[in-house]
């Protein structure tokens, strides 16, 4: 009886673990506390959290947005009231800087503890 | 598994956008999630057009600059104004649609902002005073050259707005998010409650708060003295006027918090607290029935006897003090 298993069958057996492992991990979505949204007058970019980079973000005050070291932050407000250089790094899911005047929203995706702030 | 909840979050609709001059998010579940969010955007639009101060063909900016002594308004502002003169009775004053002169004299959003004369304040004091609207449906007498200043209500009114057309659509999960107004609808998709955080008044970071109300269809709406201010010779000039003294509110609440399932009446209700101090404010919202959160200037927490068991307290490394 354990002879009708033939060699050939293993083969394709693990073949097709493998392959489905291969496109699972192709197309399955990053975790959501891995992508930063920048949004700027209603024009939404994304990026890895991962990923060290330098954003001007092309507003009307053009301000820089830096991904590094899986934390983001404003390096440099030309904005009147800096309250977005202000706020420091964010590196959590759900956490957000934003600025009124660049009409920006930096949030790093997902639903952390915190759902919203009430201010 | 994997896919299954893959398939859940694609229920899930986000938008972020600015309209009043404020940031804005909604986040909606259900299958309906986009259109709802689509059509809640499009009604704060159009609020934004009928009660700007600062676009110049609003109907709040067109009825600043009245010939004469009368204006009728459309169904919409006047059910507003009305509502607002019923706040400010309930308040004796402390809130107040009036005092347009007033917040364009103390620009707090300016780049370089200024403390107005004492003579240009006790000026524009006068030409304040919601008892001098008189209003019959949508026809509003003015008895002197008053201006309106719906900011302190309207956002909160967009809340309770976008609540009811998400709640048509058909969604029973979302977070309303208009520049600080909060309403949750529901649960959270997991059936569990939201929690929002209550802002830390003294910290920069926009992220930091003194601790969160874990809560289900309710709003929250936050007055304080850190939203929008500036400081010259140590003294923080905030934007919430006192309609009595016609300068930034002086009382001792830096922040003051009202959660109710009417959004409109929390916003009203946060400012008129803020300004009227812990202890009569504390009077009047207990005599109201009504939910709060107070942070005194000597960062004290107060928080309603009936919302303590979902309140979780986080301020205490950071020189709050909260005593249940």
């Amino acid at each position: 009886m354990i002879n009708k298993i033939k060699k050939g069958d293993i083969i394709v057996f693990i073949g097709v673990i493998l392959l489905i492992l291969l496109i699972s991990v192709i197309t399955f979505p990053k975790s959501d506390g891995d992508v930063v949204e920048i949004t700027v007058n209603e024009k939404t970019t994304t990026y890895s959290l991962f990923e060290n980079v330098t954003i001007e973000t092309n507003g009307e005050y053009n301000n820089v947005v830096v991904i590094k070291d899986k934390k983001v932050r404003v390096s440099d407000a030309r904005c009147p009231d800096k309250v977005c250089k202000n706020t420091g790094e964010i590196s959590k899911k759900g956490q957000s800087i934003i600025c009124v005047p660049e009409k920006m929203i930096i949030k790093i995706k997902g639903g952390g503890k915190i759902d919203g702030i009430a201010n | 598994m994997l896919l299954l909840n893959s398939c859940q979050s694609k229920n899930e609709y986000t938008n972020n956008f600015f309209t009043m001059d404020t940031p804005m998010s909604i986040t909606a579940y259900g299958k309906n999630a986009k259109e709802g969010v689509t059509k809640s955007i499009s009604y704060i639009n159009r609020l934004d057009g009928l009660f700007s101060k600062t676009l110049n063909q609003s109907e709040i900016s067109l009825a600043n600059n009245r010939d004469g002594s009368a204006y009728v308004f459309s169904e919409t502002v006047s059910a507003l104004i009305a509502k607002s003169l019923e706040y400010s009775k309930a308040t004796d004053g402390a809130f107040d649609i009036t005092l347009g002169t007033l917040t364009n004299l103390w620009d707090t959003k300016s780049e370089t902002p200024k403390i107005p004369s004492e003579k240009d304040i006790s000026d524009a004091l006068k030409l304040t005073g919601y008892k001098n609207l008189i209003q019959d449906k949508t026809h509003v007498l003015f008895k002197n050259a008053l201006k309106l200043d719906m900011g302190g209500v309207v956002k909160g009114y967009a809340c309770d707005g976008v609540y009811e057309i998400l709640s048509d659509y058909g969604i029973k999960s979302a977070i309303v998010n208009l520049g600080g107004n909060i309403y949750v609808i529901g649960e959270k998709p997991d059936k569990t409650p939201w929690n929002v955080g209550i802002k830390d008044p003294r910290n920069d970071d926009q992220n930091a708060i003194i601790g969160y109300i874990s809560v289900k269809d309710t709003s929250i709406v936050t007055s304080g003295d850190y939203q929008r201010y500036f400081i010259k010779d140590g003294i923080r000039y905030h934007h919430i006027i006192d309609p009595k003294t016609g300068s930034p509110s002086e009382s001792d609440l830096i922040s003051a918090t009202i959660i109710s399932p009417s959004s409109t009446m929390a916003d009203a209700f946060s400012t008129a607290v803020f300004i009227m101090g812990r202890e009569k404010g504390e009077k009047f919202l207990k005599e109201n029935n009504i939910d709060y959160i107070l942070i005194t200037k000597s960062k004290e927490v107060i928080v309603s006897e009936n919302l303590k068991s979902s309140f979780t307290f986080e301020g205490k490394e950071k020189g709050y003090i909260y005593d249940k």
